[in-house]
């Protein structure tokens, strides 16, 4: 639903499952990536996100919205990321982080990537490669070998039945 | 490029590039662990440029010890360290330098990383009979552990280099007048400072880097070159950082 008139102040974005999305420029220009297309005049229409689905655009947006409510304050900021990022499983995540890369968001690249390193850090070896879908290239032995050389590591490991 | 590639449980795949800032986030034991998912982690966790960048950002952040001495945060774990019996002198990030507790000349000194295990000896420097004061400080520029030995009878300093892995002598000894004590520096903000009783006085000094020697004043935050004599001030405290 932009405004026709003078300069445009609301952005219309698709999602690559073409769901469109109605979010406020100065919002949006959060995302390098949509600014470099707003500045060059592509931000008439529908910008087309080739990368993000649906959900985790709407997911951004509510992230763009949200932070670019709070005045320059970076204590406050700080505290709405880690609220927004608390109850995200894994999955959502990972997408997230794609999407934030995709975007050219470093704020929210940094606290994604610091939140799935916080996810990760008591987790086992075994959780890691499934989650991150890593197929163990190393023989048995040679994976004994590196295990052995920092046998202390896998103490105080999570057991790996939650998500 | 738009279909993006997704496992059966529904996560995508993450490229390298990401994952290397997701574990560059990561504490140096959890990577240590990470080095057995697969084999093209164990080489993006083992490459140096990563474990430099690591360090730097670990260091800027604030004091790790620091940290483990926050009431709230979980108790130190007792770890098995070096042979022997050393005192803790110094420390700089994750880096303890530790020296041998005896009365000999020649004394053993380590550098100790407890977050990795790993240990490096160096013999204590020949410039030593007497007391003597050590310092550890981690020199950006160059990129290695320095250790600053301090010989007080001899009015003489040594550097060590943990990549030349020897020691050097310096000239310039700090300031005039013999310092009373000989208790080690304090590494803050990427320097060493020496809180130095010289009779009825207290000084400030400063080892930044490679270069040399300064006074410092805490209350102008100013520095000097030592030239000949040094100027002295009259403190009760310790380096704190601003």
């Amino acid at each position: 639903m932009a405004a026709e008139t003078g300069t445009p102040t609301t952005l219309t974005l698709k999602s690559n499952d073409d769901e469109l999305f109605s979010v406020a420029e100065s919002a949006a220009i959060l995302s390098v990536t949509i600014r470099n297309m707003v500045e060059d005049g592509c931000a008439g229409g529908v910008i087309p996100l080739d990368n993000v689905d649906g959900k985790t655009l709407a997911s951004v947006i509510t992230y763009m919205n949200g932070i670019s409510a709070i005045p320059a304050d970076e204590e406050k900021k700080k505290s709405y990321r880690d609220k927004f990022l608390s109850d995200k499983d894994f999955e959502t995540l990972a997408d997230m982080v794609l999407a934030a890369n995709y975007l050219n968001m470093s704020c929210l690249m940094d606290a994604v990537s610091a939140k799935i390193a916080q996810v990760m850090e008591k987790k086992s070896v075994g959780w890691v490669r499934r989650k991150f879908g890593i197929e163990n290239d190393y023989t048995p032995e040679e994976e004994a070998a590196v295990k052995e050389e920092h046998k202390w590591t896998f103490e105080g490991v999570e057991t790996d039945d939650d998500n | 490029m738009a279909a993006k590639k997704h496992l059966k449980r529904g996560t995508p795949v993450l490229p390298q590039e990401i994952i290397q800032i997701i574990l560059s986030n990561l504490p140096p034991n959890s990577l240590l662990r990470f080095k057995t998912v697969s084999k093209s982690w164990y080489t993006i966790i083992s490459d140096p440029l990563f474990i430099q960048t690591h360090l730097c950002s670990s260091l800027s952040e604030s004091n790790s010890f620091a940290k483990s001495q926050d009431p709230e945060s979980q108790p130190v774990k007792l770890l098995e360290g070096p042979c022997g019996e050393y005192d803790v002198m110094s420390f700089c990030g994750c880096v303890l330098l530790l020296v041998e507790a005896n009365i000999s000349l020649k004394k053993r000194l380590v550098l100790w990383d407890p977050c990795t295990r790993t240990e490096t000896y160096v013999w204590s420097p020949d410039i030593c009979s007497g007391r003597q004061s050590y310092g550890l400080c981690y020199d950006r520029t160059s990129r290695n552990f320095k250790v600053v030995a301090l010989s007080l009878e001899t009015e003489r300093y040594v550097v060590y280099s943990s990549r030349n892995r020897s020691w050097t002598k310096r000239h310039g000894f700090p300031g005039s007048g013999k310092p009373d004590t000989s208790a080690p520096g304090v590494y803050v903000n990427g320097a060493i400072y020496w809180v130095w009783r010289r009779s009825y006085n207290k000084i400030v000094i400063r080892f930044r880097d490679s270069t040399r020697f300064v006074n410092y004043d805490p209350f102008k935050n100013t520095f000097e070159e030592f030239e000949g004599d040094a100027s002295c001030y009259e403190y009760e405290f310790v380096p704190y950082v601003h």
